[in-house]
């Protein structure tokens, strides 16, 4: 189903800073001269012999890269040399700064300012200095020089540092000798800090980060960011955790015409917290890129240390409840009919799961066409050899072709589409000593599927709104012959979840090495509340498969004449209140198989109020029978709470409780989290632990302003239910 | 340059009207003045010749009218402005009314401005209007810095 | 009861073609969505950036994104259910109209099982794929009621 929440931005900071009322500096270039000119205006201007100039009243001077005010001037070797007087103010595309002269050499392109307030451009970050120096080749430097991000007048914190220097080019500051005030009151000294000054090409958090926590203790990481080319650059991030040690992590990105991609390592020598002081690491590969015209290479590459690394010590990419880590590497082939994609599918995975199969590698060709008016023709085929990390574990080369004859009909008030195919299979399976399964084993059937879907709708009204409600009646009839394939072990393939989506996939298994016979007929029906803008507003969809035969592949499991009854709704009663829900209950027995109820109030991404229920009878032996609140709710303009607690019913007990409290203003903003997980670490044999909880308070304190526009992780992604990882899609 | 000022004085016009008793004449459209490298070009100039050749003052008025003379070292000066005043004796110009005076390659724009064309000195005045309207504009380019460092080279080689 | 077939959805007829172009060669999205144009008698041709012309709907489909949240977990902690939320992105633009930026997600349950990772990772492929059949079918839906909702491009913007 779709879900349309009001604004679906998925990290819900608030403008980043909406709470300042000072509007950052900006800097238009149109007002500049073209290259090498000087313009001067003034009430009164002498020039002698074409020399030297003075200039007095409200003097505005424009050159190509800045603009200088001043109340009197003095221009010598006509427009090459400058000394401007009497509160002057320069500004260029990176400062503007108040100062009492400016004197300007633009042989050596040196321009010096005295007893200086700045600002700089683009957003808000000011101070003081007693001298800046502009040079085009080292940048700007201040000297004797107050930064902060906060306005003036509510400057909360401050740096102050005998020098700071943005290099040119570059998007990062660099102090030296800097102390920190909070409110005036000296904080702690660091002999060299670096910070990002612009937010052109960062993304997260470039900023310094201070938590603390009960697996780290102080966690201090202190980014410095290089900027190696206008594609590439570096991101180096030094993390001092006082339980732990100090961590290295360092980001690499490329950026070229025809591809992209990151190279990602984190690296702690000897973790002080763990008996024998094991070095730990953690890296990604991220590449995707055009290798020729029609050829995409893809590479999403991880590995770990040991087992509870995520646990210990986190991870932008893989949550801690994350079972395992990608290493994929694909080659496909795309064009109008024809596709191809290799891949080498491994895993690392996480715990004792020893035996685990994976494909090295995994060929497969599509061919699709139209044939004639009516028909389209498409060929499935796959080469694919399964070894196992487990050496006596059965590995298999399979072959597999499946020629599709269909005749699909297609209109806008309905689709039929008859279908014929042929699964033709081969295995050469080893290490099938001592069990069931034969070495080389041959497998063909036939399947043909007749599928029928009207589209009406009619207007009408829903709680005086007029919509348009549609009315989507399905049917499908699904035969596939039947073969004995007890031969062939379990390479890609387990049961597919039958919601109400898969109903009428056709395909009881995921993968090829167990396709089972069928002689059903799927029902199904969906109806939807459109809005004039064509949103869905609410959709029913319900769906159940009659079994005319019993099936003889999986016999053990299936043996009613019907499949679990299939519901999904999902309801927007207005622009705050949303409810969903999914069920699936054996109509023979009317037992729940599956259902999860959710009801939400949601004013906008700050403010919401969810109320969710899961229950599964058994997920491979376990029953999930959980309930959770999660609400996030600002109590003033500054101050955040969010709020969460999943309670796993079956076991009584809570699996995650989390609260947090935000004070956020203008420049800066502190956070304290208390919260309460399972802790599924694992123990030496790789198995996790039950009913091992997890507890700590951390706090927070962020910086804000500087480079990042607001936290890089808010409390709503914070914790394990609250945590969304982006895959990477190929 | 120096020798400008010993050359005779040729003016010509469409018409002129001569006030032999106080030495003044006024000549009218298309008025075109030489001195050498020195050329007035205006709609009217008057010239007030009472303390005797060689002390005259010319007074050129147009939409605008233009002068243009080459300095002591070649470099070439031009203005224009709705009124220009040249004293031939104490070699001054002062241009009134959106005057504009270009010198190597800057160019000075203001309501008021004098240049001593010995010492090349010029002073320019914005009138202080409340917009800046009175305001005086001076350009310098690039070729400027060029060439006055050339110009610096030979000074320092002399 | 008063239903009706559905009719085509009612686009302005000057517009029969839809260009698809993507940030991404040969983006998913675009071969997903170009299948279930003819569905719509709609002809669909992909695009380089010279022939854009300005009879037919430009659609720029934004680099896709995938993500997942947990919903449930087993006793150990590991993760036993995921939402998978498939984030659609892209800009739609009507001949003469302005551009206009969308944003939509669809969202599928999915359970996962360590003990097959290599089984799951193929069922992922084929709900990811049919996530965006799915979308697909959401973004032609709503074409029609976009082109009317598009402001005017301002007169001097000629496409």
């Amino acid at each position: 189903q779709e879900t349309t929440a009001s604004n679906s931005q998925l990290t819900p900071n608030a403008a980043p800073l909406a709470f300042c009322s000072v509007e950052p500096v900006t800097f238009s270039s149109q007002a500049l001269m073209p290259k090498g000119h000087v313009k001067v205006e003034a009430n009164r201007t002498e020039i002698i012999q074409d020399t030297v100039a003075l200039f007095s009243g409200n003097v505005d001077i424009t050159s190509d890269t800045a603009v200088i005010s001043a109340s009197q001037a003095q221009v010598n070797g006509s427009g090459r040399d400058l000394i401007a007087k009497g509160d002057v103010t320069y500004q260029d595309a990176q400062l503007k700064v108040e100062s009492d002269a400016v004197t300007l050499r633009s042989e050596e392109e040196r321009l010096e300012m005295q007893n200086t307030r700045y600002k700089l451009t683009g957003f808000v970050g000011q101070g003081a200095a007693k001298d800046i120096v502009l040079d085009t080749d080292t940048g700007i430097v201040l000297k004797e020089v107050s930064f902060t991000t906060c306005p003036e007048g509510g400057e909360d914190w401050m740096i102050r540092a005998s020098e700071i220097s943005l290099e040119k080019g570059t998007v990062w500051g660099k102090a030296k000798h800097t102390r920190f005030y909070i409110a005036d009151v000296p904080v702690f000294y660091l002999p060299y800090f670096a910070f990002p000054v612009s937010n052109e090409r960062q993304t997260g958090l470039l900023f310094p980060e201070l938590t603390s926590s009960s697996r780290t203790g102080v966690d201090y990481t202190q980014p410095f960011y290089w900027n190696i080319a206008p594609n590439y650059d570096m991101t180096i991030s030094p993390r001092l955790m006082t339980l732990r040690g100090v961590q290295l992590n360092t980001e690499f990105r490329y950026l070229t015409e025809r591809s992209q991609g990151k190279a990602y390592v984190e690296y702690l020598p000897s973790d002080s917290d763990i008996a024998g002081n094991p070095d730990r690491y953690f890296y990604r590969l991220e590449h995707q890129g055009l290798v020729a015209d029609n050829w995409l290479l893809n590479i999403d590459f991880n590995g770990l240390s040991d087992n509870n690394y995520l646990v210990d010590l986190g991870s932008d990419y893989y949550s801690r409840a994350d079972t395992h880590l990608y290493r994929n590497i694909g080659l496909s082939y795309y064009s109008q009919n024809l596709s191809v994609n290799m891949q080498i599918k491994d895993f690392e995975v996480l715990g004792n799961t020893a035996d685990s199969y994976r494909a090295v590698p995994e060929i497969k060709v599509n061919y699709n066409r139209a044939f004639g008016e009516y028909f389209e023709f498409n060929l499935d085929s796959e080469v694919a050899h399964f070894d196992n990390t487990l050496e006596t574990a059965p590995t298999a080369t399979r072959f597999h072709i499946a020629p599709t004859l269909a005749m699909p009909f297609r209109a806008a008030w309905g689709e039929f589409v008859a279908e014929t195919s042929l699964f033709q299979t081969v295995y050469q399976q080893d290490n099938v000593e001592g069990t069931n399964l034969k070495k080389d084993v041959e497998r063909t059937l036939g399947q043909a599927r007749l599928y029928g879907a009207l589209y009406f709708e009619r207007d009408t009204s829903w709680f005086s709104d007029d919509m348009s409600m549609t009315l989507e009646p399905k049917v499908q009839y699904l035969y596939t012959s039947y073969e004995d394939q007890t031969a062939i072990g379990f390479y890609d393939s387990t049961p597919l979840l039958t919601d109400v989506e898969g109903l009428f996939r056709g395909q009881e298994f995921t993968g090829l090495d167990r396709i089972s016979d069928n002689n059903q007929i799927t029902l199904g029906a969906t109806t939807r509340m459109l809005d004039k803008n064509n949103r869905e507003q609410f959709v029913l969809s319900v769906g159940q498969i009659f079994y005319l035969e019993d099936n003889k592949v999986i016999a053990a499991t299936k043996n009613q004449d019907r499949s679990a009854l299939a519901a999904e709704v999902d309801w927007r009663f207005n622009n705050n209140w949303f409810f969903h829900s999914d069920v699936q209950v054996t109509t023979d027995t009317d037992k729940v198989d599956l259902s999860s109820v959710g009801i939400e109030y949601r004013r906008d991404d700050a403010r919401f109020i969810q109320l969710s229920h899961r229950y599964v009878r058994d997920l491979s032996g376990e029953t999930i029978d959980q309930i959770g609140i999660s609400a996030s709710w600002p109590i003033s303009e500054n101050w955040q709470w969010v709020g969460r607690t999943y309670r796993d019913l079956e076991r009584n007990r809570s699996v995650e409780t989390y609260a947090g409290i935000q004070y956020e203003s203008c420049c800066w903003a502190v956070r304290l989290v208390a919260q309460r997980s399972l802790n599924n670490r694992y123990n030496d044999s790789g198995v996790q632990t039950t009913d091992d909880f997890d507890s700590g308070v951390s706090l927070q304190f962020i910086f804000k302003g500087i480079g990042s526009s607001g936290t890089r992780r808010s409390m709503l992604q914070d914790g394990m239910f609250g945590y969304r990882q982006p895959y990477s899609l190929n | 340059s120096e020798d400008d000022f010993s050359q005779p004085i040729k003016i010509g016009s469409n018409t002129q009207f001569i006030d032999g008793k106080n030495k003044t004449a006024l000549y009218k459209e298309d008025v075109l003045i030489t001195q050498g490298s020195l050329v007035i070009k205006a709609d009217e100039v008057e010239v007030i010749a009472t303390d005797g050749s060689g002390r005259e003052i010319f007074i050129a008025r147009g939409k605008p009218a233009s002068y243009s003379q080459s300095l002591e070292d070649g470099t070439p000066v031009s203005a224009k402005a709705n009124e220009i005043r040249y004293e031939v004796v104490n070699r001054t110009i002062s241009l009134a009314g959106s005057a504009e005076l270009q010198q190597d390659t800057s160019k000075v724009q203001g309501d008021k401005i004098t240049f001593d064309m010995i010492t090349e000195q010029l002073l320019a005045t914005g009138g202080a209007g409340k917009n800046g309207e009175g305001r005086v504009t001076t350009v310098f380019t690039p070729e400027t810095i060029r060439k006055t460092s050339s110009k610096k080279d030979n000074k320092d080689n002399e | 009861c008063g239903f009706h077939l559905r009719s085509s959805p009612s686009l302005p007829d000057d517009i029969n073609t839809v260009a698809i172009e993507s940030a991404r060669a040969h983006a998913p999205l675009a071969r997903a969505l170009d299948k279930r144009l003819n569905v719509y008698g709609l002809s669909s041709v992909s695009v380089d950036k010279t022939s854009r012309s300005n009879q037919n709907v430009n659609i720029y489909l934004l680099p896709e994104k995938l993500e997942r949240q947990l919903l449930s977990v087993y006793p150990s902690g590991q993760v036993a259910e995921y939402e998978l939320i498939y984030v659609v992105r892209y800009r739609v633009q009507f001949p003469g109209k302005e551009a206009v930026m969308v944003q939509f997600e669809v969202v599928r349950d999915y359970q996962d099982d360590p003990d097959q990772v290599l089984a799951k990772s193929r069922e992922l492929e084929l709900m990811l794929s049919e996530m965006r059949d799915e979308a697909a079918d959401i973004m032609i839906r709503r074409l029609s009621s976009q082109a009317a909702a598009a402001p005017n491009a301002s007169t001097s913007v000629s496409q």
